[in-house]
This record gives structure tokens, C-alpha cells and sequence, in this order.
């Protein structure tokens, strides 16, 4: 197909969606579920990819990759940036504790199911990391879901704040635990002596302390919008750029230095306010990715994953209910299946998988790939669908649905 | 202080983090990551510090591209600099977008007259003066002394030729950096815009007739002629192509502008790339059809400019990174009288225009200064003379014509900050 062809093609899907979503009310809440699962950008990711369109052919893609690189780290920054520890103080010890519980029940349980049936199948093609980078973003959730429902719907407050907490909570075990497994693979990996092996381990979060230490000092000098930027995206480049040089998780440094700037001196909310205009065109920007290397031509293997990813991802969530119940997280019972509501996945879960591939080698067009993004559009419509059902108790004026945050 | 304390900092950390890293496949993706970190927070540092003696950001970003390129620390080696080429033609696009978008053509009717005698005063004297100055005192000039009259006669319409190219995006970074307003300034980014594309235009035809004097045997080639005519018809379109798509966008799309332009930006590139049209002219014209056949021209200034700086910090940084300054002294003698003969055309060559065009005061006297930057183009230019006219001519040729580019680039944006503030068209940096 000619580029220009494909040029008026993305802008009429670009334009028609738009219009669609920002012109009429949607009533559907399937149409609702996949506008919040920013199933749009994938789709246009995935016409321009190299399978389809060829817009975005291989070539581009890897001229991209810095800015994919850029995406992980942005996305484990904002992490970070959310432990402020004044805050984090706000929330129950209890709330903790169930959260910690219920992540650690989802993944133990993904990624023993999955490698029990991977064994009796005799799934050949899936390696044992695999199974463990599809454990752990199995075992996070959506926040954007419930943050969707309080933005745009009346809904039963407690029970949202748990779940939003719930849900950015295992967010960041997601990260950390990303960030000890790739350390942990990096040095097995590594040869030489223990002492270089270690060294090569702590150095990026050195920069990421020394990122902080450059950060702060020029923050008072580079005060307007534009060197602000320059300064997000220069010490964020840094950092994350370090952490890939060492084969380190992007998403756990720039979490690191994200949650350094968090509790130091510097003005967070002015932090925020620099770093929120630039957190959407990149989410975007990783739904798009993400929909260029999926792997458009349907496999056996492909299917028989999805299968088996969901239903070990079912079943790993469900005891959520039951155990949040016994710990009394809020003074009304907490529903028996809201487990269901949390199978959500998000944006974390697909930047964890994209850098499993950036970092693994393991190729873009990755099975994985494509089974984590078929997986969140099937899942987050369930959970969107449940959690109406649960949590709204009644309806706002609608806003924009493209509105992802 | 801090700045420049700062500055050495990022420097030695990336000595620390390139000594300790393990071998992976990945080395030039992550070492590039991490550069265009470093350059993009100690380029703005150094541009700020010479800021205190007056110099153009613009200079401090080229300055330390200079500083971390291949001719000084080696960091951004020439495989960084490949693998971020594609961020580099990245900026070009969105600078040139900004270009286009800037010449409104209701705001340079009244100065057209203006505009068109000094681009053809310019092109005519800067021309003519540098070919046949070269041509007739070529027995003085030790590079040209020994060659033969046809070879003589090539490279004089190749010297002049390539003298005709200018920078825009220096012309625009150093308006964006200075927020400059005025007569100059819409005089000089409108004669250096038109130039640029008046550049693009006739090289094609400029080398196929200095060919016919330094390759025995060859005559006008036609089929060269038209394939070049239908990629300058083609640029043209898929400019007016692109224009409108953005029109379209900014008129019915209310969300994400600045990644559309992203996105637009890419397949400028790559359309470029695919059917060999020039990515400055492609985005120039887009960025033209915005601005006079809509509304939106204002929209797009503003998101392009939300991101601005740090395209201008890369790409003027990795355009000081490929500065050969090592090429200056192989031939530094010839390079400066190149110089000193472009200068001096190009201030006749204004002079003459602005007559032409009854202008008198700064026009006149000071608006040359506005032209001296080259960049880019003149670059692309030199690589594509060595490859067609292989061996010790074509090499040398490239290695004065780079050197003076070096001497024009770091003068370019001093002079148009002079003349910016002499004319108190810019309150900034004074």
C-alpha cells in the first residue's frame, strides 16, 4: 500500500474516532470498556505497524526506540512519583497488608498454573522467564478503570478508594518486582567476579541517586515550562539510559529516581504539574507501540495462550474478595467476586512486557506481546463490566472517553 | 558556577557509566539514551554560561556538540550519531514545519517586493561574483592553480553554487530563542526560506552542468533532469498533501495536537525516504499551506513550540557534532578566502537588492548579516559532490566547502543576534 494512502487512512481512522467518541453519547458499555482500554491507539498502532500499513516499518521502529526507552521509563517515574511518604502514611496498615496478600496469592497461583499446564501441554515454545514476566503482569491491575469510573460516574466512594489504592498498590510491588527480577537475571547472567557482578547491579541506581542530585540542583535554575521539560526528559534519559546499558529494569530505576524526587525537598506539585503534560502523549504513545509490534496473523499457539492466560488470570484473582472480607478493609462487606473487577490490566502491565523484549532480545513480534494486548482488551471489558455493575451508583455528565486519565 | 560544575559532572558520569558496562546487545540503543540525556541538560548548562559573554544559545549547543563529537571527547561517535539520526531528522521536520508556518503571506505582501529583490540580488551577485572571482584567479589559488580550465570552471560553479545555501533553522532558532519581532526579522526568515527552496531547486541543475566540465564526455542528462523535477513536483505535493491533512486535523480533532505533529513528523521522514523527496522542502510547503490556506497557522506554532527546545538543543547540537572543525586546517588558507568571498558577495548582492527594492537604514546596511549561517544543506550538498566526482578532487572539494560551512554555522547565529538587537526587534539577551 502506498505511505500516502496509508497517510489518509490513519487520519480518517484518527478523525472518525475522534468525532465518534466527542460527538455522540456512548451508551454501550462495551463501547465505553474499549474507549477506556485505549483500544483506539492500539488499532492504529497496528494499521501503521510493519505487518499492516508498513508506516511504521522495522527501521522506524527502531529509530523509535529511544523514545520507546523514554515511554518505560516516563511510566515507571510516575510510579515513583506517587510514594511520597506523607501520603503513602495516609492508608491503613491494613490496607497494606491485604493489598501485599492479595499480589503475592495472584502471582504464586499465575505462575504455578501456568507452569503446570505448560508442562502437561508440553508448551515448548514458552520459556520459564516467560512464564514469569506473564505471572507478573498478571498479578497487577488497571487503576485507570476505577480512575475512569470516579472521573466519569457517581459511585460508592469507599469502595472505589479501596479499589484505586488496591490497584495502584500492585502497581508498584509490579515494578519492584521487576526491578529484583532483572537485577537478579543480570547478575546470573553476568560473568566475572561477584564484586564487578554487584557493582554492575548498584551503578544504576547510583545514577538514579546521582540523577537526583542533578535534578535538585538545577531545578531552581530551570524554571519555565520549556526548561523544565528539558529537565525531565535530560535526567529521565539518563537514568533510564543507565539502567538499559546494564540490562537493568527501566520501569524499577526510573521508579527509584521517581520516588527519590518524591520525598526530597523539591516542590512536588510543581513536579507534577511539569511531568503531567507530557504523561498522556507518551501512555499513547506506548498503546501505540505496543499495536505496531503485535503480531496481527492468528496462531494455534497464539489462541491456546490467550486461554490459558486468562483463565489462570481468572482464577489467581478471585480469591480477592474472600481475603480482603477477613481482613475488614472497609465497614461494608466487600464483594465476594470483586476479584472479577481487578483482572483489569492497563498500561503497566504492556509497558513490562515491551521491556522483557527490549531487554531480553527477545524480538518485538513477540507471541507475548500479543496475547498481553488481546488479554486486556478481553479483560478490561469484563472488569469495566463488573465494576459498573458494583460500584456506580449513578451517572455524571459524560466527558470526553478518550480522556484515558 | 553550578552550571558549569554541572556541566563537568554529567561528563565524568558518563565516562563512569561507559567504563563499568557490561557487553549486551543492546550497547548503542542504551549509550544513546543516555547521550541524548547528557546533551540535552549540559547543552542548555553551556548555553546558558555563554549566555554571559553574549553568544546565542544556538552557538552553546553547537558549541558542546563540538566538545562531545568525534573531533573532541568522541562520545557521540559516528555510530551514536547514525543511530540518532532519525531524532535528528525529526527536529528538521518540526523546525522546517515552523518555518512555513511563520511565512504568512498577508504579512510579507507588503514587504514582497522587498523579499524578491533581495533573494535575487543575493542569489545573482553571490553567484556570479564567487565564479567568476574563482575563474579568473584561479592561477593565485594554490588548490586550483594546477588543474585544467574545464575542471577550473566545474568547480567554480560548484563553489558558487553550494555559497547560495543558507540555514533556516538557524534563522528560526535563533527567532524562536529571542522572541524577535519586526521588519528584519520577517524580511530575513522569508528571503532565507525561499532561498532554501530556490536551493533545492536549481543544485540539481547546478551540478549537472559543472558535471559537463569535470567528467569528459558528458552532457546535459535529461533523464537526471526530469527524475529531479518530478521529486521537487513531488515534495511540493505531498507538502500541500500533508498541509492539508494537518489543516483537517487541528480543525476537527480536539485532542493529543502535539503527538499528531509527532506522528506527522515521522511520516514526513518517511515519505521522504520512500519516494527521495527533500524532508526540509516537504515540511516548509506543509508548513506554508497551514499558515495561508486556514485558520490553524497560529495552532501549530503553538504546539509545535510546546516542544521546541529540546529539538533545538539535539538538533543543533548533533549539527555541532558533525562539524568537521578537524577539516579546517588541511586547507585553512582557501577556506578563508571562501569565507571572506561569500561575505563580501553577499553583502553586495544585499546591497543591490535592497536598491532595487528603494530600501534604505538597516535593510540595507546591516540585513547580510542575517545570512550568513550554513548548515545542513550545504553539508548534504558536499557529501553528494564527493560521491559524484570520486578521488582527491571531490575529497578536497568536500573539505573546504565542510570548513567554511564550520566558520559560517558558528558566525550565522552571532551576526543575527547583532543585527536582532541593533534593529530592537528582540528585548531578550540584551
Amino acid at each position: 500500500m502506498t505511505p500516502l494512502l496509508s497517510i489518509v487512512i490513519i487520519t480518517a481512522i484518527a478523525l472518525a474516532g475522534s468525532v465518534f467518541f466527542n460527538r455522540f453519547h456512548i451508551s454501550s458499555w462495551w463501547m465505553k470498556g474499549l474507549a477506556y482500554s485505549g483500544l483506539l491507539y492500539v488499532l492504529m498502532g497496528c494499521l501503521s505497524g510493519p505487518e499492516v500499513l508498513h508506516i511504521l516499518t522495522v527501521k522506524v521502529l527502531d529509530g523509535l526506540n529511544i523514545l520507546v526507552t523514554l515511554v518505560l521509563g516516563w511510566v515507571g517515574f510516575l510510579v515513583g512519583l506517587q510514594t511520597k511518604y506523607r501520603g503513602l502514611k495516609r492508608f491503613p496498615l491494613k490496607y497494606y497488608l491485604n493489598g501485599f496478600i492479595n499480589y503475592l496469592i495472584a502471582f504464586v497461583l499465575s505462575f504455578t498454573l501456568l507452569s503446570l499446564t505448560s508442562y502437561l501441554l508440553k508448551l515448548n515454545f514458552l520459556e520459564i522467564r516467560d512464564i514469569f514476566i506473564l505471572s507478573l503482569t498478571g498479578a497487577i491491575s488497571s487503576p485507570i478503570i476505577i480512575g475512569s469510573l470516579l472521573k466519569n460516574e457517581r459511585v460508592h466512594a469507599k469502595l472505589s478508594y479501596w479499589l484505586q489504592f488496591n490497584a495502584a498498590f500492585d502497581n508498584l510491588l509490579g515494578v519492584v518486582s521487576i526491578g529484583i527480577w532483572f537485577s537478579l537475571f543480570t547478575y546470573l547472567k553476568l560473568d566475572g567476579q561477584a564484586g564487578i557482578k554487584i557493582l554492575r547491579v548498584v551503578i544504576p541506581l547510583l545514577v538514579a541517586g546521582m540523577g537526583y542530585i542533578i535534578y535538585r540542583t538545577l531545578f531552581d535554575l530551570l524554571k519555565s515550562r520549556q526548561e523544565r521539560l528539558i529537565l525531565n526528559l535530560g535526567s529521565l534519559l539518563v537514568v533510564v539510559g543507565t539502567a538499559y546499558y546494564y540490562g537493568q529494569s527501566i520501569l524499577f530505576v526510573s521508579f527509584v529516581f521517581g520516588s527519590i524526587l518524591a520525598n526530597s525537598r523539591i516542590n512536588t506539585r510543581a513536579l507534577y504539574r511539569s511531568v503531567q503534560d507530557i504523561e498522556k502523549p507518551l501512555y499513547i504513545l506506548l498503546l501505540f507501540f505496543a499495536g505496531a509490534y503485535f503480531s496481527v496473523s492468528p496462531s494455534k499457539n497464539l489462541i491456546l495462550l490467550i486461554g490459558l492466560y486468562f483463565g489462570t488470570h481468572f482464577i489467581s484473582k478471585i480469591f480477592m474478595g474472600p481475603i480482603s472480607n477477613r481482613s475488614h478493609l472497609i465497614r461494608e462487606k466487600v464483594p465476594v467476586w470483586i476479584g472479577i473487577g481487578n483482572i483489569g490490566m492497563g498500561g503497566l502491565s504492556l509497558a513490562m512486557i515491551i521491556e522483557y523484549f527490549l531487554l531480553s532480545g527477545a524480538g518485538p513480534n513477540g507471541l507475548l506481546l500479543s496475547v498481553l494486548i488481546l488479554s486486556i482488551l478481553i479483560n478490561d471489558l469484563i472488569a469495566f463490566r463488573y465494576l459498573q455493575g458494583v460500584v456506580v451508583i449513578g451517572s455524571r455528565v459524560k466527558k470526553n472517553l478518550l480522556s484515558i486519565k | 558556577m553550578k552550571k558549569s560544575i554541572t556541566t563537568i559532572l554529567l561528563l565524568v558520569l558518563f565516562i563512569l557509566i561507559r567504563r563499568f558496562a557490561p557487553p549486551s546487545d543492546h550497547v548503542l540503543h542504551a549509550q544513546s539514551a543516555v547521550l541524548t540525556g547528557i546533551v540535552l541538560l549540559s547543552a542548555y548548562l553551556l548555553a546558558l554560561l555563554l549566555k554571559n559573554v553574549k553568544l546565542p544559545k544556538l552557538t552553546g549547543y553547537m558549541i558542546l556538540g563540538v566538545l562531545i563529537g568525534p573531533v573532541g571527547l568522541n562520545f557521540l561517535d559516528h555510530s551514536v550519531l547514525d543511530s540518532l539520526r532519525f531524532l535528528e531528522d525529526l527536529a528538521l521536520a518540526f523546525i522546517a514545519l515552523t518555518a512555513g508556518g511563520e511565512l504568512k503571506y498577508e504579512r510579507f505582501r507588503q514587504r514582497a517586493k522587498t523579499v524578491l529583490s533581495l533573494l535575487t540580488g543575493q542569489m545573482a551577485v553571490v553567484f556570479t561574483g564567487l565564479f567568476f572571482t574563482l575563474f579568473f584567479f584561479a592561477s593565485h589559488i594554490p588548490f586550483l592553480s594546477d588543474l585544467p580550465e574545464d575542471i577550473i570552471i566545474g568547480l567554480s560553479i560548484l563553489f558558487a553554487g553550494t555559497a547560495l545555501s543558507t540555514s533556516p533553522a538557524t534563522t528560526i532558532g535563533i527567532i524562536t530563542e529571542f522572541k524577535s519581532k519586526g521588519k528584519m526579522t520577517d524580511i530575513v526568515l522569508a528571503v532565507t526560506v525561499l532561498k532554501s527552496i530556490m536551493v533545492v531547486l536549481l543544485f540539481p541543475l547546478i551540478m549537472a552542468w559543472a558535471k559537463i566540465y569535470l567528467i569528459a564526455g558528458t552532457s546535459i542528462n535529461y533523464e537526471l533532469l526530469k527524475t529531479v523535477g518530478v521529486q521537487i513536483v513531488g515534495s511540493i505535493v505531498i507538502g500541500i498533501a500533508i498541509g492539508y491533512i494537518i489543516i483537517t486535523y487541528l480543525k476537527y480533532v480536539q485532542i493529543e495536537r502535539s503527538l499528531f505533529l509527532l506522528g506527522v513528523s515521522i511520516v514526513i521522514i518517511e515519505v521522504s525516504a520512500l519516494v527521495h523527496v527533500e524532508i526540509l522542502l516537504t515540511s516548509i510547503i506543509a508548513g506554508i499551506v497551514v499558515e495561508n490556506f486556514s485558520r490553524k497557522g497560529e495552532d501549530l506554532i503553538e504546539n509545535i513550540e510546546k516542544s521546541s527546545l529540546p529539538l533545538y538543543i539535539i538538533f543543533f547540537s548533533f549539527a555541532g557534532a558533525g562539524l568537521h572543525l578537524d577539516t579546517i586546517q588541511k586547507a585553512l588558507g582557501l577556506t578563508a578566502l571562501l569565507v571572506i568571498l561569500r561575505m563580501l558577495f553577499l553583502y553586495l548582492g544585499n546591497i543591490t537588492g535592497a536598491v532595487l527594492a528603494k530600501e534604505d537604514g538597516d535593510i540595507k546596511k546591516l540585513s547580510w548579516l542575517g545570512f550568513v549561517g550554513q548548515a545542513g544543506i550545504a553539508l548534504g550538498l558536499a557529501t553528494i559532490i564527493e560521491n559524484t566526482f570520486p578521488g582527491a578532487v571531490g575529497t578536497t572539494f568536500k573539505t573546504i566547502l565542510i570548513s567554511s560551512v564550520v566558520i559560517n554555522e558558528l558566525m550565522g547565529p552571532v551576526f543575527f543576534k547583532y543585527i536582532l538587537i541593533k534593529t530592537r526587534e528582540t528585548t531578550e539577551g540584551i
